[in-house]
Formats: structure tokens, C-alpha cells, sequence
């Protein structure tokens, strides 16, 4: 599927809409809370969806390598506690995962997002300086070279771009 | 020639224009990855004008889009059918599942309850079919 002409979807320079979300132990994170630890990615995903699958993997690499306090990575998942555990353990996740609540979608509906994955970099006074819907290899290098992290390895195959 | 999908939004509708056929193997994959790369709780309209051939596959993604769209509170309607397509879906009794729109602006009215909108008439395509099968 093509990129997409996007209009609603929050792009760079946009302040990120205030929020709380449960994690996926049932204790809930707001935006402000989140934020003071540092700046965010943040990725909304879908299990069922193969760009999330192929992407995530790519993420924890930039969690687990990021220098502390850096840049974090925060998953916002649309599918129920279940299935964004399964998710987690088959796709190695272990950063935090929040569940947007699957009524109507509110945090996913207040940033547009259209498709999965959409990434978000918020920095700390809420303004987004990175908003972007499917895979982009040069956007987790540039967000891997301010958390001090590599989401790749060296010699390994990846594609430019894969649209969400 | 194989399925290509440009989205699009309108009014905050999702908007897959499809271009090809949707045919077992490749194509049929083609779309329901794009249907499995929607954000949760999206309303879509899928543009058919220019697709040439829909097989029992293509349907089949058809229908996988539509109830997995549903069970994410999304809904999926048809727009710009061409006559072969709206004869298969009468004849597998799809009709009865899928809003079919001849008009674009129709279908994007159709996602919200204030808005008149004018409903293709299943009813009437069959009744002008049987008259000419009995002519």
C-alpha cells in the first residue's frame, strides 16, 4: 500500500494531547507523568498487523540500548491486555506497553492516526518533533542516534520504508 | 496485473482507491495486509472502479475486512462497482452485507447520521436485471 496524505494525524511541532492510559499491569501513566522521565517514542500498533510485527523488534533494540533518560519507547497498543502480552512475548517486547481504551479509541483518535504502526517522538514540553505512520529505517536511525542506541545491526538487510 | 492500493482520507474516512484485480494469491494478501495495517476503529470505503476481476479469494478478503474492521468498531462499505461485482455479490448474497455506493460523497455521508444520502437500490439493479434475462 502507498504512503499516505495524511491531514488529521499529528505531525512535527503539534503539542501532544494530555492523556492516561493503563499499562499492562492496570497501573495508569498520564502524559505529564510519562514525559517527566524525558522524551517519548511513542508507537501505536496493532497485534494483528505485519508492519507492527517487522517494526517492534527494532524499537526494543533502541529501549534496551538507549543511554538512560535519552529517549524511551512506550508501545500504545489497540487490542486487549491478552492479546498485547502475546504480542510482547512473541516479539520480544519488554518496554512499557499502554492499552488505549478499545471502546473509541480516544489517544489513538486524538493523535489521527489512520494506520499502524504511527510513531510519535514527544519531547518533553509535549510538542511532537517526529510523527510518522509505517516502518522508516531513516527516522529509527535518527531517533536511535539521540538515544545512543543502533536499531540495527551492522550488515543487516532493511528496507528503506515499509507503509503502514 | 497485480492489486495496488492508494489511501486516502476524506472527512476523516479512509479511502483504499484499488486498482487491479483482487485474485487468490498475491493480490488477495495485498489487501488484507492493508486491512490488517488500519488503525483501530477506522471507517473505510473501499473505491472498486478500478478493479477488472473479484475471484471467491478476493471476496473472501472482502468479507475479512469487513468483520475484522467491525470487530474494532470500524465499518467497511463499497463504492463505484461495476456491474460484474454487483452481481456477485447478489448472487452469494453479499449485497445484504456491504453498503454500496454509486457516489463517493454518498458513502462518505453514509458515516454520519445527520447527512441525507441517496442508497444504491439493490432491489432495482435485480429487477432490471430478471427483466432483461426475461426479454
Amino acid at each position: 500500500m502507498a504512503f499516505w496524505d495524511r491531514k488529521r494525524m499529528l505531525s512535527a511541532g503539534a503539542r501532544a494531547p494530555e492523556f492516561e492510559l493503563p499499562d499492562l499491569g492496570g497501573a495508569k501513566h498520564s502524559l505529564g507523568e510519562i514525559l517527566a522521565g524525558g522524551p517519548v517514542l511513542f508507537a501505536f500498533f496493532k497485534v494483528s498487523c505485519p508492519v507492527c510485527q517487522f517494526t517492534f523488534p527494532f524499537l526494543e533494540r533502541l529501549h534496551r540500548g538507549g543511554r538512560p533518560g535519552a529517549i524511551r519507547i512506550v508501545g500504545v497498543s489497540q487490542d486487549n491486555a491478552a492479546a498485547t502480552r502475546e504480542f510482547g512475548r512473541e516479539y520480544g517486547v519488554t518496554f512499557t506497553t499502554l492499552l488505549d481504551d478499545l471502546d473509541r479509541y480516544p489517544v489513538s483518535n486524538a493523535f489521527g492516526i489512520s494506520s499502524v504502526p504511527s510513531l510519535f517522538l514527544v519531547e518533553t514540553d509535549g510538542t511532537v518533533s517526529l510523527g510518522r505512520s509505517g516502518f522508516s529505517r531513516e527516522d529509527l536511525e535518527a531517533v536511535g542516534k539521540r538515544a545512543g542506541a543502533a536499531p540495527f545491526l551492522e550488515g543487516e538487510r532493511v528496507p528503506e520504508s515499509r507503509p503502514g | 496485473m497485480a492489486l495496488e492500493i492508494k489511501p486516502r482520507e476524506r472527512e476523516g474516512i479512509v479511502i483504499l482507491d484499488l486498482s487491479g484485480r483482487i485474485t487468490v494469491g498475491e493480490e488477495a494478501g495485498i489487501l488484507r495486509d492493508a486491512f490488517s495495517g488500519l488503525a483501530a476503529s477506522k471507517n473505510v470505503i473501499l473505491n472498486l472502479r478500478d478493479v477488472s476481476f473479484i475471484d471467491s479469494t478476493g471476496l473472501g478478503a472482502l468479507v475479512v475486512g469487513f468483520t475484522s474492521l467491525a470487530k474494532l468498531g470500524g465499518r467497511l462499505k463499497l463504492e463505484n462497482l461495476r456491474r460484474r461485482h454487483i452481481e456477485l455479490l447478489v448472487f452469494t448474497k453479499l449485497a445484504t452485507v456491504f453498503e454500496i455506493f454509486t457516489d463517493e460523497q454518498d458513502a462518505v455521508n453514509s458515516f454520519f447520521p445527520d447527512r441525507e444520502i441517496n442508497r444504491f437500490d439493490i432491489l432495482s439493479f435485480v429487477q432490471d436485471q430478471m427483466g432483461r434475462e426475461g426479454a
